[in-house]
């Protein structure tokens, strides 16, 4: 019962995000909500373009979501992936469950996360993106 | 077989997508406390590896209200916002 209406709680959330998302762009909607540390300190955030990305995904154009924020690329299916292992206890998913939960893995994706914070700022990110 | 207790979950499938959407700090600190989780039940200190478990799930679940919260603000000042330029 509980799992169910979970499950009709996400579905809700996830379509209705597609809907919203695939018409509007986010990048030129005063609708969609602005990154807090960007507005306060002018620099973007990890997360940053993670709404112009999936607005970009769901009109087709895969490669100019990868520029907005090419770390979901890293963290997202890294998410998918532990959903996955967490929702389907299979004994033929306990090695991918294994490298997921693995300290390097974790720290690597720390690494990485902030790594992405500063390469972003700076003026040869910038470069790349014009 | 040990007399170990039952590993902690590391709360990681909370912590990770705290740093992908929400308040930046706190799923850092979430995500360190899901790390020490395993660390420490390798190591057989099996009550840090409880204190981790539980400390991961606080973080990531105040990062995930702290988001909420936001956007919900975020969308209350806009409703706002678009009533007073209605009326005015």
């Amino acid at each position: 019962m509980r799992k169910t209406i979970y499950a009709v709680i996400v579905v809700a959330v996830v379509s209705t995000v597609v809907m919203l998302y695939s018409q509007f762009d986010p990048a030129h909607s005063a609708l969609a909500p602005k990154c807090p540390f960007y507005l306060l300190t002018g620099y973007q955030c990890p997360s940053c373009g993670v709404q112009r990305a999936v607005h970009a995904v769901l009109n087709g154009s895969l490669k100019a979501a990868f520029l907005f924020n090419p770390f979901l690329a890293v963290g997202l299916p890294y998410f998918l992936l532990l959903l996955l292992t967490n929702a389907i206890k299979s004994r033929e998913l306990e090695p991918i469950r294994k490298v997921l939960h693995h300290k390097y893995m974790i720290w690597g994706y720390i690494i990485l996360f902030f790594l992405w914070w500063v390469v972003r700022n700076t003026s040869w990110w910038h470069a790349i993106l014009d | 077989m040990t007399n170990a207790p039952q590993k902690p979950n590391d709360y990681l499938v909370l912590s990770i997508p705290t740093t992908l959407l929400c308040c930046l700090p706190l799923g850092i600190v979430a995500i360190i406390r899901s790390c020490q989780v395993n660390s420490y039940w390798s190591e057989g200190k099996y009550e840090e590896a409880q204190k981790a478990s539980a400390e991961a799930k606080k973080w990531s679940i105040i990062g995930i209200v702290c988001f909420a919260t936001l956007v919900t603000l975020y969308v209350i000042i806009l409703m706002l916002g678009v009533g007073v330029r209605l009326l005015g």
